[in-house]
């Protein structure tokens, strides 16, 4: 009994192993093109118009002891299309910014990805939950249980995408702390790790 | 003697035969409990001869001359004609209808123990009301309630609403052994020694020593035993009695042994029989639709209980029965009680209903506390987890699988050889670092502490309780050994208020690597002792006070449990609210602790007995109890993991564990499919905290446990009194488990008149019903008339939880109304006992929901309400409306008609707000 479980565990080991570095030529791969992504994001940046909103919200010094002031993250709520820091909505990875984008799309309603329910843009990313098969509605909060929230920085420890759940849950799980934009609950310190 | 000496002859061989013995016990996989080890009446002496009393064979007679009153009491003297034994009779009453009956001898040649600790120490007395007849008087509590003393023959009658609904020595079989001085061997019995009790029985090899299972119990102090017939006129529906792995609703025990009542370490107890566990609780409530009684004997000694209430074993009696048409006339409940020493000292609480019954015996012997929410939440164990890098990856499993969960607990491997308050330097050298990597995301860790202490120099512990005398002695004064997990240990005597205050400072961080987020699991407190008689230590050991161990042991783990509580509010300066979780129990013990029914088995059967052992807790105090989930001896299959991880999310105290030798357990071992339904089982629990919350705040307040049995809430319904696979939570969700394997439907009764499934919102009127169910299925049901608060938002974490909105689910009953509370408070600290916390009601009526704070200001959150959820709802309404002060008044989106979900209000928890339907 005991040294069938030892060869199984020999023989998952080895799996394991081989998926690990998979794994990590694949995230290699991934790191050099993200690169290339973020410099185009930033050279586009310059372009884009500061949408005014109704309420800023901003780290108080005492929760972002891991910020420098200079680096205090600046988010702002749009309604219809998301929290934003410097330009990016937050939650949402580049590509798939053109989706959130009514303007540019010129459509009358958001279509839920999964289920291609259409919802009004009013109702994206506003804290309630219309696409509950995906969370497509709601990228930028935690108000969808099956959603994802895309980390604006991600490491080799950090990952690039988080469940939903856990914006603004008061623990830091994006390294630059991108999930933790409420800063009003942030229990843990955000320590900038990217 | 052959063995004790045995051990004592040198280390070495001691320490092969203890390996050994561990060893036995780890391999042996027998499928059933070795019964040889534990006690049949028939082989303890007192319960043997208890069993041979006849009906009306006592020779009991009070002097009501003799009587005297005060105001909440009397005390009549009470002469046994048969030995001319001289005893004391004292029935009180106590506010709100409870009253109190204690026997003791007038003149007993030594103190006869009376248990303390259990029970609260500022009971409120009742005002009496005394009437005397020739034959009796009437003790009276209020128009409804009264008491009776007879004198010839002695008899205590209660009478609630005209109906006599309990009596105690009816049937005169009151036995009460008086204390003697051991009879020469070589003289003949006399009439002064009372060798010949009651002028009938001849004296017995057992009454002055006994021997099992080649244990001597040298019973230096003779026979004590009392014994009494206890009858319940009105009704044979008799419950609880815990803890036993058996049915709630009690069963005959004619031709059978008793149930038996003794803290005992059973390896892998069977289910369906009244053999001993590792609690004790001496209560049962009897009920039938116009009155429930709760009755409480007060004995922590070894116990036993006869009940004659149909439907036995006993052919004979049965084909009587049946033939004679007599079962269905037939409903006196006959009861009889058992105790190896101590005095006669009975509650009976009056009801009439049995949410009256809760408060009385909640009055008499205290509440469950409110426990921490993430106590509440799903908890892992194991035992083992290997060390700090194991501890690491089980936490981040449960994120990379994204399963909620809020506690990981280390049992006996984690410490330096069995030496509780330490730690393995090897693989938990960092343990406050360890325990602070779990808690930075809102987590929990519990360690186990359990009673027996390594004799090993150099430990700290055992230095301190040899320099300080704080173990328990053996008859001749010498600290007791014995063994356990540690190989030789000796127990620290808990019944000594030094020996508490000592290990309660053993808590305090700097005595013990930790933080005040380490909570404790109290394990092996029965006291389990390996090489004792029945696993258990021998009961002419000495504790303090000069109580024999026999007195006092049920108790035993009461004590420790105690001592842990005060160890963790002195810790965090009584801030925050302690968490304990015990083997061992008694009367009471619930004030300070949570319960688990102990190690079960991978079995379906085990899945199903973990209902009715928790309902019959539940009622006997214990709001927190829960069951091993998959069981805690071999491997569960899928199926049967998945269904009782989908039972146990909705019975009150939630944790996976495991034996050493099974395989890993975690829930995401089972297959990706398997891991997303206990996933989808898992977040129905955590939707559901802040509902389960309120109950238990309620159970700290009003005595009644989250888990209920449904003639709780439907007294009359007759219909409820047999079922045992289905219970409520709170007072509107009904949960019928699946717990068959291989089950596609579940035969379901359902009392009043509409439900709702709870998650495909049918409707269903009331009877019975055959539910279809899927592997994802778990048959739960709201009632209509009711309004539960939930979270729809499962962090990984109950207690990232705190600030999400909330979902009202509205289930409108036949005039389109209902009702619902919800209590929110810190979730952690003691600041609710000064006001802080938010009471809101829900109420639906006329089209109008409405939220009303009860106490405004008292408690500061931001929780708001995101969604509501009305079932039963006919037509699509014209428009909804929401106002509040936050909000103002303005119109809301919706959907649907049933259910009717209501998007939005955005209103706040702490403010008064209405939802207008029109």
């Amino acid at each position: 009994m005991r040294s069938l479980i030892r060869w199984r565990f020999k023989g998952k080991l080895k799996i394991i192993l081989i998926l690990l570095f998979l794994f990590s030529a694949l995230f290699m791969s991934y790191q050099i093109l993200y690169y290339t992504s973020l410099t185009n994001y930033q050279s586009q940046e310059s372009h884009k118009q500061v949408l005014n909103s109704k309420s800023k919200e901003r780290f108080s010094e005492e929760s972002t002891g891991g910020y420098r002031k200079s680096e205090k993250l600046e988010v702002e709520v749009i309604p219809g299309r998301g929290k934003l820091v410097g330009g990016a909505i937050l939650g949402v990875a580049p590509e798939y910014w053109p989706l959130y984008e009514p303007k540019q799309r010129n459509k009358k309603f958001f279509t839920c990805f999964a289920s291609s329910r259409e919802i009004s843009w009013s109702k994206v990313n506003d804290d309630y939950c219309d696409c509950p098969a995906d969370g497509s509605d709601e990228p930028s909060t935690s108000a969808c249980m099956n959603g994802r929230f895309y980390c604006t920085k991600s490491t080799k420890h950090y990952p690039e995408y988080i469940p939903s759940s856990r914006v603004n849950d008061g623990i830091c799980d994006c390294c630059d702390g991108s999930d933790e934009y409420e800063s009003l609950f942030l229990t843990s310190v955000c320590k900038k790790s990217c | 003697m052959i063995m004790s000496r045995l051990w004592s002859s040198s280390l070495v061989t001691s320490k092969i035969i203890f390996l050994s013995y561990v060893f036995l016990i780890l391999i042996s996989h027998s499928d059933t409990v070795d019964r040889s080890k534990f006690k049949t009446c028939d082989q303890s002496g007192f319960c043997k001869r208890q069993r041979n009393v006849k009906e009306g064979s006592a020779t009991y007679e009070a002097d009501l001359s003799q009587g005297t009153v005060s105001t909440s009491s009397v005390s009549i003297p009470v002469i046994n004609k048969g030995n001319g034994i001289p005893f004391v009779l004292e029935v009180f009453l106590l506010e709100g209808l409870k009253f109190r009956v204690k026997l003791n001898e007038a003149k007993p040649l030594r103190p006869r123990y009376e248990v303390e600790h259990a029970l609260l120490s500022n009971m409120r007395e009742g005002k009496l009301e005394v009437k005397k007849a020739a034959d009796h008087w009437a003790l009276i509590a209020d128009t409804n309630n009264e008491a009776r003393v007879y004198s010839t023959p002695l008899r205590i009658e209660f009478y609630s609403g005209g109906e006599k609904v309990t009596v105690i020595n009816g049937r005169q079989m009151l036995k009460f052994e008086h204390l003697r001085k051991k009879p020469d061997v070589n003289d003949e019995p006399n009439d002064e020694n009372a060798a010949n009790e009651e002028g009938k029985e001849e004296p017995e090899p057992s009454m002055w020593e006994e021997s099992f299972g080649g244990h001597q119990d040298s019973k230096p102090r003779g026979p004590e035993s009392v014994g009494v017939d206890i009858d319940f006129p009105f009704t044979q529906h008799l419950y609880g009695l815990p803890e036993h792995a058996d049915s709630f609703l009690i069963k005959d025990t004619k031709g059978g042994d008793p149930y038996r009542l003794y803290n005992l370490d059973v390896f892998e107890y069977e289910v369906n029989n009244g053999m001993a566990l590792y609690a004790s609780v001496p209560y049962i409530m009897a009920h039938s639709p116009k009155n429930t009684v709760g009755l409480l004997w007060l004995n922590a000694a070894e116990t036993w209980v006869d009940f004659d209430v149909g439907g036995g074993s006993n052919l004979v009696d049965s084909i009587v029965n049946l033939v004679g048409g007599g079962a269905s006339d037939e409903k006196v409940g006959r009861t009889r009680w058992m105790s190896e020493s101590g005095i006669i000292d009975i509650f009976v609480f009056m009801g009439p209903k049995p949410t009256d019954v809760m408060r009385q015996f909640g009055e008499v012997a205290g509440t469950a506390p409110l426990p921490q929410m993430w106590a509440i939440a799903s908890q892992q164990c194991r035992w083992n987890y290997n060390d700090e890098e194991d501890v690491r990856q089980v936490d981040e499993g449960f994120d990379s699988h994204d399963m909620p969960y809020d506690s990981i607990w280390l049992d006996i491997e984690h410490t330096d050889g069995k030496k509780y308050f330490t730690w393995d330097s090897h693989k938990f050298g960092h343990p406050v670092e360890m325990i602070q990597n779990i808690t930075a995301k809102g987590r929990k860790m519990v360690t186990i502490i359990d009673p027996h202490i390594k004799r090993e120099s150099g430990y700290f512990v055992h230095e301190d309780a040899l320099r300080d005398d704080l173990y328990v002695k053996d008859k001749t004064g010498k600290v007791y050994e014995g063994w356990c997990w540690p190989g030789a240990a000796s127990y620290l005597d808990f019944f000594d208020p030094k020996v508490r205050e000592y290990w309660s400072s053993r808590f305090r961080l700097e005595n013990y690597p930790s933080t005040v987020d380490l909570y404790t699991w109290n394990d092996m407190n029965e006291p389990s002792v390996f090489n004792g008689p029945e696993v258990t230590m021998p009961k002419d050991l000495i504790h303090y006070g000069d109580w024999e161990h026999r007195d006092v042991h049920n108790l035993y783990g009461l004590l420790m449990v105690k001592a842990t509580y005060d160890g963790q509010m002195l810790r965090s300066e009584n801030q925050l609210r302690p968490f304990i979780l015990t083997r061992a129990a008694y009367v009471g013990s619930h004030r300070y602790t949570s319960i688990w029914t102990g190690d079960n088995t991978a079995e379906w059967s085990h899945l199903k007995i973990s209902i009715p052992m928790c309902l019959s807790l539940g009622i006997a105090g214990f709001a927190h109890c829960g069951a091993d989930i998959g069981g805690f001896f071999h491997n569960p299959e899928p199926e049967l993991i998945l269904r009782w991880y989908q039972a146990a999310m909705f019975q009150p105290f939630v944790r996976n564990h495991a034996h050493i030798e099974t395989k890993r357990r975690e829930p995401w071992l089972f297959g990706d499919h398997n891991t997303a339904l206990i996933r989808s089982a898992i977040r129905k629990r955590y939707a559901l905290l802040p509902y389960w919350y309120t109950l238990f705040h309620q159970a700290e307040m009003e005595g009644i446990p989250p888990m209920r049995p449904i003639w709780m809430l439907f007294p009359d319904d007759v219909k409820t009194y047999n079922i045992e696979g289905q219970h409520l939570i709170g007072n509107a969700l009904m949960v019928a488990p699946v717990l068959e394997k291989g089950a596609s439907k579940v035969s379901v009764y359902l009392p009043g008149v509409i439900w709702y499934d709870f998650y495909n919102y049918v409707a269903y009127q009331s009877g019975y019903h055959t539910i279809p169910v899927t592997e994802d299925s778990i048959p739960v049901f709201q009632r209509g008339g009711t309004i539960i608060p939930t979270k729809q938002r499962i962090r990984r974490a109950s207690t990232l939880m705190k600030r999400d909105p909330f979902t009202l689910f509205v289930a409108l009953d036949e005039n389109n109304e209902a009702r619902g509370r919800l209590y929110i408070d810190d979730g952690q600290s003691f600041g609710y006992r000064n006001g802080k916390f938010l009471e809101v009601e829900f109420t639906f009526k006329d089209n109008k929901l409405q939220s009303r704070v009860v106490n405004p200001g008292s408690y500061a959150t931001t929780e708001w309400v995101e969604r509501v959820v009305i079932l039963g709802w006919r037509n699509r309404p014209a428009s909804i409306t929401v106002s509040s002060k936050s909000v103002g008044t303005s119109k809301l989106e919706f959907e649907g008609t049933h259910p009717l979900v209501i998007r939005k209000p955005r209103t706040l928890i702490t403010e008064d707000w209405e939802i207008i339907l029109s």
